[in-house]
């Protein structure tokens, strides 16, 4: 899978990222996504303990939470990129939330949402090389710390 | 930076809690950065954001005992709140605390620490979250993003009431009650355990605010909340009392009971079942190692073997390699005949505290 690391944090080439609310967005169809935070997000945040979703048939605009996670004694929302319903949830960050730590791009995905109008999201979010310049420009904006590899996470060489 | 001060003085048990809520959800672009003081006038336990107070709380003993029961939207543990707590609460813009967690936490105690040390404790932050003196927490903290702002809160405290603080917890035995009570009054501590002449709030507050200036460089504007702030406030206290706010979250049935002392240290208490047989562990881990256990069989049978195994386990850092060689040398030094637990099976029983510990704190 193409992708490029800035500073240390992995930046996967084929997914559309919202850089302001550190999630990502994998198209799955026309309509359909699988939505999770970044692997900057989840630096940032640190080991996660906790991990409660919003339900299947919430609605939810861009912007909007469709999670909440604790890591340490912080709890903080991850908001949605879409507008849309969602129709899945990954059930087990109900009791193991560090997939998120370990695999922010594969098992540690969230929930899958169908949007309203993918194409309007889309517009609204960066992908291949303009997430790796977008994150680059975050990163040394916001003064962000190198991304560290935990024990057990997805490998990205 | 330019700040808002809050001095909001005594106030209720629910507005200790609201006023950061409403503030997060009626923060505006406009709105300043906000730091509000307040003392809870009366005695309550508040819960974590992701705490299911079924499990958590023995509810019997807060009723019987007037603890209302808070479930806040910050993250940590259950705590005893009372007037000899001062709480700090900072409400701020996003864009004014750092994006890492563990920064956000160590801007917020910095002014804590050196407030400490001007009355002459010597704190020191300690798991990235909490003030520590001489091996003891001081402080405990918390932090969301609520609303649209970004919230850390911490607390001051006189004097600890460890006896109610205990007593609220939902535990499974008295010997892990008993080993909690004893591990809070060696892991925690007060400005009442530190210093001969407690300092009184409103010269705390002085000091902080001062401390807040000179590390952070903020320039404070006394204030009050606004009349939309109130409102807001007003509508979170509704939220928060509402039982389906308090009981919305449900954790499931775990087959270890663990309780945090502080970061490092913790209480754990578990059943391992062997056909119909059972033994009953408490166990305080500090970091990886044993620093105390209390082994049981039914009836209290083998009380002497036990012990000597108690003995040989207190102080060895729980891997399994090192457990295997020590049952090893236990067994043959004194049998293995009145064990109905195998080597094996004893590993597996005494790692159960551990491994739950590790998968719940994230390492701390």
């Amino acid at each position: 899978m193409a992708h490029e690391k800035v500073n240390g944090c992995v930046i996967l080439k084929d997914l559309y990222y919202n850089v302001d609310n550190n999630t990502w967005v994998r198209i799955i169809d026309d309509s359909t996504v699988a939505v999770g935070m970044t692997d900057v997000a989840q630096n940032l945040a640190g080991p996660l303990l906790h991990a409660k979703t919003k339900k299947v048939g919430t609605g939810r605009k861009l912007g909007k939470p469709i999670a909440t996670v604790e890591s340490g004694k912080y709890v903080g929302p991850v908001k949605s990129p879409v507008t849309g319903e969602i129709t899945k949830i990954n059930d087990a960050l109900s009791s193991d939330a560090g997939l998120i730590n370990k695999s922010p791009y594969n098992n540690g995905w969230i929930v899958e949402m169908k949007t309203d109008d993918l194409s309007a999201d889309l517009a609204t979010m960066v992908s291949g090389d303009d997430a790796v310049a977008a994150y680059k420009e975050k990163i040394e904006r916001d003064n962000i710390q190198a991304c560290e590899q935990i024990e057990g996470a997805d490998t990205y060489d | 930076m330019k700040v808002r001060w809050i001095d909001a003085g005594r106030v209720t048990d629910i507005r200790s809690q609201s006023i950061y809520h409403g503030l997060g959800y009626a923060l505006k672009e406009h709105s300043p950065n906000t730091i509000v003081m307040s003392i809870p006038e009366n005695p309550y336990i508040c819960i974590g954001y992701f705490q299911d107070p079924s499990k958590e709380l023995d509810l019997t003993y807060c009723n019987k005992n007037n603890l209302p029961v808070i479930r806040r939207q910050t993250g940590g543990g259950a705590v005893f709140i009372d007037n000899k707590q001062l709480f700090v609460q900072w409400v701020f813009h996003p864009q004014s605390i750092p994006q890492k967690v563990e920064q956000k936490f160590q801007i917020f105690i910095q002014p804590m620490i050196e407030t400490y040390k001007f009355f002459g404790i010597n704190a020191y932050e300690y798991g990235g979250h909490d003030v520590h003196v001489k091996g003891k927490k001081i402080v405990g903290t918390g932090a969301a993003y609520i609303g649209n702002a970004e919230v850390v809160t911490g607390n001051f405290i006189k004097e600890f009431d460890s006896k109610h603080m205990v007593g609220a917890l939902k535990l499974p035995n008295e010997k892990m009650r008993s080993e909690v009570d004893r591990s809070m009054s060696e892991y925690m501590s007060s400005l009442s355990d530190e210093v001969a002449s407690i300092p009184d709030f409103e010269e705390v507050k002085k000091v902080y605010k001062q401390k807040c200036k000179e590390i952070h460089g903020m320039q404070f504007i006394d204030d009050d909340f606004t009349d939309e702030e109130l409102l807001e406030i007003e509508n979170q206290e509704q939220k928060l009392l509402n039982d389906s706010w308090t009981f919305s979250i449900k954790q499931p049935e775990k087959n270890c009971r663990l309780i945090k002392i502080h970061t490092g240290v913790w209480v754990g208490s578990t059943s391992y079942h062997v056909g119909n047989q059972t033994v009953n562990i408490v166990m305080r881990l500090n970091e990886n190692s044993v620093d105390y256990i209390d082994i049981s069989f039914k009836d209290n049978q083998h009380k002497k073997e036990i012990k000597l195994l108690e003995k040989k386990l207190t102080n060895m850092s729980l891997t399994k390699p090192e457990l295997s060689m020590e049952i090893d040398s236990f067994f043959s030094l004194h049998g293995s005949d009145w064990s109905f637990l195998s080597k094996e099976q004893w590993i597996e029983a005494l790692m159960m505290i551990y491994v739950e510990k590790k998968k719940i704190s994230g390492g701390g």
